[in-house]
């Protein structure tokens, strides 16, 4: 460490960025939306049509991806003395925003309910619609970065030297959302479904200030 | 490598989490009970009763949730007092500790097969159902990582004949920790034979587990140093205080 050094910067926050999305949200259970109704004869002839069979579930949204950490910001560097000496590297920056986590992709449709059985004299019912898939789970939202410290460097006599850094971090970059469901198999069977949306970054960190013998850098 | 310093004043980290990732426990099996029961024809070949249904599956049971990790303990309170002090600036790295890491979520268990749906005589007519395979158990929700502890603030005070700061400060909170990975859900069992011979619709497949959180990053010391001029001309003490409700 290079003499006269004082570094209280602050911590990145936790960075999702690169993990990969979540998981699969699971299956409607059961799989499959219920029979519809059986036909019945009316003595040769076909009395009660068989029912259509139930119409699926929307699919399981997708999980929401993890928000990116916050960061913390630098803290106060106070440096004081009626006379002073030396080469000083002061460095009170803030940290780096944390990026959100993709989100997770959309359940599938429940498949549509099998037609009712037919009879002698009747036809068996029509599969049900498919149900629709799951929304896909929206990106997480970036961390908020990490505001620069203040730096204080106060002094009466002396010739010192000094390089004060008091930066703000990078906000996290929000991630994407996850794409919508395939819609699940029957008649019809509907299309994939909406992805999820994209929450945004994290907030700007704020700049520090320098003070030297009270005035500003 | 590594910066060497002449104190240096941590927390001590955060146990890890136990990473057993225990799996789920799988679905029983049905054996031949799953299966339906044969139909019967008269004596005349004539369709007397149809086959009976095979059953469904057993779910496969999720994975349990993993542990998390030990939050990191904050940098601890320490005064140095140096009546004369001589020499090059001390090196100071005051930190809290680290976060444990988090344990990951099991495989769910896997769903049993269906049964077979009884043999269907000739005579009878109408498919008769496997049973539907039993759906897939959940994966292990991920532990969280642990919290960074925090760090403390520092201050310095020194006598009139010291010129430059006498300490060279690093103060930096621990190293929080990544959650651990979400249990892949199970395997869906199969569907059980149809009496038509086509196979009856597989379980449903599970979700994987919950996401676990990421430890949080820690509190940054403040670093204070003053010149006093009412001390010994080369007194230096170092004083770490750990923050309170920060």
């Amino acid at each position: 460490m290079p003499d006269n050094t004082v570094d209280n910067s602050g911590g990145n926050g936790a960075d999702y960025s690169g993990y990969p999305a979540p998981g699969y949200p699971g299956d409607i259970d059961p799989t499959q939306a219920g029979q519809g109704t059986a036909a019945s004869d009316n003595g040769k002839s076909c009395g009660t049509k068989a029912g259509t069979g139930k119409a699926g579930l929307t699919g399981n949204p997708g999980t929401g991806g993890r928000s990116g950490g916050n960061a913390t910001s630098g803290n106060i560097i106070n440096c004081k003395s009626q006379v002073m000496e030396g080469n000083y590297i002061l460095t009170s920056n803030g940290g780096d925003g944390g990026g959100g986590q993709l989100g997770g992709i959309g359940g599938n449709g429940q498949i549509g309910g099998p037609g009712g059985a037919g009879s002698k004299h009747c036809d068996g019912g029509a599969q049900g619609p498919g149900g629709p898939g799951g929304v896909g789970g929206d990106g997480g939202i970036g961390g908020d970065a990490g505001n620069g410290g203040t730096i204080y460097f106060t002094y009466g006599d002396g010739s010192p030297t000094f390089q004060a850094t008091c930066k703000p971090g990078k906000p996290g970059l929000g991630a994407n959302g996850g794409a919508g469901g395939k819609g699940g198999q029957g008649n019809p069977t509907p299309g994939i479904s909406g992805s999820g949306k994209n929450p945004g970054g994290g907030k700007a960190g704020i700049a520090g200030a320098v003070y030297v013998n009270g005035i500003k850098q | 490598m590594a910066i060497q310093y002449d104190l240096l004043v941590k927390g001590p980290d955060g146990q890890d989490a136990p990473n057993p990732m225990t799996p789920g426990v799988n679905g029983l099996p049905l054996g031949p009970a799953g299966n339906g029961a044969p139909g019967t024809k008269d004596m005349f070949g004539k369709c007397e009763k149809p086959a009976g249904p095979g059953l469904p599956g057993n779910k496969g049971v999720g994975a349990p949730p993993a542990e998390s990790g030990e939050n990191g303990t904050d940098a601890y309170a320490v005064k140095i007092t140096c009546g004369a002090f001589n020499g090059n600036p001390v090196s100071l790295l005051v930190s809290g500790g680290n976060g444990g890491m988090a344990g990951s979520g099991g495989v769910g268990g896997n769903g049993g097969d269906g049964g077979n749906a009884g043999t269907q005589p000739k005579s009878c007519t109408g498919v008769i159902s496997g049973g539907m395979g039993g759906p897939s158990g959940v994966g292990g929700t991920a532990g969280n990582g642990g919290d960074a502890g925090k760090s403390a603030d520092v201050s310095i005070i020194y006598g009139p004949q010291i010129t430059t700061i006498p300490v060279s400060a690093k103060i930096t909170a621990g190293t929080p920790r990544n959650p651990g990975n979400p249990g892949d859900p199970g395997t869906p069992g199969k569907g059980g034979l149809n009496s038509d011979g086509t196979h009856a619709l597989p379980g449903g497949q599970a979700g994987s587990g919950g996401q676990g959180n990421g430890g949080k990053q820690g509190y940054t010391g403040a670093f204070n140093s003053n010149m006093d001029p009412s001390q010994a001309p080369t007194y230096v003490s170092i004083s770490i205080v750990p923050p309170t409700n920060r």
